[in-house]
């Protein structure tokens, strides 16, 4: 090859190869320390490759001003290959051009180098932003592992927590397998927890009803819970031990809801063997109380109504009234002790409201029937205004007790020749039963009052010194336990009408069923 | 003349009971616990019982039981008496045959003359145990 052709050759070589090339002159000052280098040739990709404009001849001082402090390294290297001879490889990042640049510089005679510029921004961005990915998926990690180990440490302490309530626990998933049994429950039931978990709960713990005979798996808690949402609150059941043994249990078994999805269920259960005896007790001891202070009361009855009857010889009439007075004493004390057991009695919870259907009219027959010596005494007349057979679904006896209430006030605090009237009205779902008189009335200020226990309004007490003061409110107790609602309109001296809201379906007693229940 | 037999421990109901019921012109005898009474119907088979349930030793209820299983006394009228006032008890002993039930403090007492008379003077029959 001629030395021209040669010349082209390398010429069009360096013009076309991708790098940046640049030939230069390297400046010392008199320590021979690298302050400068001249560009004296460069190819044609140099300029696009660094971004610097018309380069040769200049200084790059004159092309990076600050250069000798923002890249110090350049001079430096470029200084030991022109003064060395020795190539060198490196990365550098110019600042005033944003870039980063591989250079490989040699020395083809003393105090001159070559420099490759390659252009490795986009490479460095790409290392960067690994980096950046690398640094934030480790932040991630790590963010991880501290809510793994938060969960681990919250799992522990509900671990911990269930374990150590006193509380029966078991949870199942939506197939109703159990997951989960606690300690109490095991000690409870007998079962220990590897022997029951992953197995279905309706087969592997028997449930009793309060008749002890064993509920069908349809109507187990678990069940309804896992299938309606149902929640059920009960101190009916029993569980059957492992052992056999029957142990009555107050349960809350509760549906699990994610996203109102039930995803399992949870039933929460302890042991009320000592509630169940107390209550025994409590009720035995009613039992006999009641029949201990009735025996003496009706003893005195009977001797006085024997007396009045005069079997033993006659009495004077002084002898009479004073006998009258003794034995309505009495009277009120048998009918304190009545109203006072059944208040204890209906607190209990033992007295639950039967369902029953029957006619008005022949409620208020029988209602006419039974305060009818009353009324006779009091010179007053109840009339029936009941005109429809409508019939009311309800407790009759509860009932009957609520209106007889009623009609027993209405009878005691009407003035001679009153009249007192039974209505009843329908309207929507409810049966209004009413009770209206003309007699004292009740007091604006006292009318707040009358539902509590043993109050008695001051005018009804002056009129009739005798009553409880329960009457009214066995009523409203009795009216709870069949649903119903009291109310009344009173006006002093003018009379009274009490009302009686009883719902035509009655779902007294049924449990509501509720999704996302916080019972 | 009706023989009567009050089964009760309390002196002073039989005594108000024994008053009224003698001067009705009925022949009375008691007996104060349940085998007591027995042991009186044995002997000498009344036309009605007065009954009280809660009794020392054997209570109203034996007495109700071996009455009315009895073929030769289960036709005896028998009004139970008694201060129990629960409907189990109430219920407890209509069951077991007794034909009625009063609790005693809430009747006056001529209701349960009333009542005697009804059975004795032929009014009111005793019914067979379901």
């Amino acid at each position: 090859m001629k030395y021209q052709d040669s010349r082209q050759f390398y010429e069009s070589l360096f013009d076309n190869i991708v790098d940046g090339l640049v030939y230069c002159r390297m400046v010392f000052d008199n320590q021979r320390k690298p302050v400068d280098f001249i560009c004296e040739k460069t190819n044609k990709n140099f300029e696009k490759v660094t971004g610097l404009k018309e380069v040769v001849g200049k200084k790059i001082t004159e092309l990076i001003p600050e250069v000798s402090t923002s890249n110090r390294e350049l001079l430096e290297i470029c200084g030991r290959v022109s003064s060395t001879g020795e190539s060198k490889s490196f990365e550098i990042y110019v600042d005033s051009l944003a870039r980063w640049f591989f250079i490989s510089a040699y020395s083809p005679q003393k105090d001159h180098f070559v420099a490759l510029f390659q252009n490795i921004t986009g490479q460095k961005q790409v290392e960067k932003d690994l980096e950046n990915a690398n640094t934030a998926a480790l932040n991630v990690f790590e963010d991880l592992q501290t809510e793994k180990e938060t969960l681990a440490r919250a799992k522990a302490k509900d671990e911990a927590l269930l374990e150590s309530i006193g509380e029966g626990v078991v949870a199942t998933d939506q197939d109703g397998k159990i997951i989960l049994v606690n300690w109490m429950a095991e000690q409870l039931l007998g079962w220990s927890a590897k022997r029951i978990t992953g197995k279905l709960l309706v087969e592997s713990l028997t449930i009793l009803d309060e008749k002890e005979n064993i509920l069908p798996p349809e109507k187990r808690p678990i069940v309804t819970a896992l299938r309606d949402g149902i929640v059920t609150n009960s101190s009916s059941y029993f569980y059957v031990r492992k052992d056999g043994k029957k142990l009555p249990v107050s349960i809350a078994v509760t549906p699990v809801l994610v996203d109102n999805k039930i995803i399992g269920a949870i039933d929460v259960f302890h042991d009320i063997t000592k509630e169940k005896e107390i209550e025994k007790l409590r009720m035995d001891f009613l039992s006999l109380a009641s029949h201990q202070l009735r025996t003496p009361l009706s003893g005195t009855k009977w001797l006085i109504e024997t007396m009045r009857g005069e079997i033993l010889g006659e009495m004077t009439e002084q002898q009479k009234e004073y006998l009258d007075q003794i034995y309505n004493l009495n009277e009120r004390m048998i009918k304190l002790v009545f109203d006072m057991l059944n208040v204890l009695r209906l607190e209990s919870g033992t007295v639950t409201a039967k369902k029953e259907n029957i006619s008005i009219p022949t409620l208020y027959d029988e209602l006419i029937k039974t305060t009818d010596a009353a009324a006779k005494s009091q010179g007053v007349t109840v009339e029936n205004n009941a005109k429809d057979s409508e019939v009311v679904e309800t407790d009759i006896q509860m009932l009957l007790t609520i209106l007889d209430c009623f009609v027993s006030n209405a009878i005691s605090y009407s003035p001679p020749k009153g009249k007192i009237i039974l209505g009843v009205e329908e309207k929507d779902d409810v049966i209004i039963f009413s009770v209206k008189d003309s007699g004292i009335g009740i007091p604006k200020d006292e009318q707040v009052r009358m539902f509590e226990r043993f109050y008695r309004a001051s005018n009804a007490k002056d009129l009739r010194p005798t009553g409880t003061g329960l009457g009214l409110n066995i009523a409203r107790t009795l009216a709870e336990k069949i649903g119903a609602e009291i109310s009344f309109e009173s006006e002093e001296n003018k009379g009274s009408i009490f009302y009686l809201y009883v719902p035509k379906k009655s779902n007294q007693g049924k449990k509501d069923k509720v999704i996302n229940s916080k019972n | 003349m009706n023989y009567i037999l009050i089964v009760e421990d309390e002196d002073f109901l039989i005594r108000a009971l024994k008053d009224n019921l003698t001067a009705e012109g009925y022949k009375v005898d008691t007996a104060k616990n349940g085998d007591e009474a027995i042991e009186k119907i044995g002997k000498n088979k009344p036309d009605l019982i007065l009954l009280d349930i809660l009794m020392p030793k054997r209570d109203g209820f034996y007495v109700l039981e071996e009455t009315k299983k009895n073929p030769k006394w289960k036709l005896i009228p028998v009004i139970v008496l008694s201060n129990l006032g629960e409907d189990t008890a109430i219920k407890k002993a209509l069951e077991m045959g007794a034909d009625d039930y009063f609790v005693k403090s809430q009747h006056p007492i001529e209701e349960v003359i009333e009542r005697v008379k009804d059975y004795l003077e032929g009014r009111k029959a005793a019914k067979p145990r379901s």
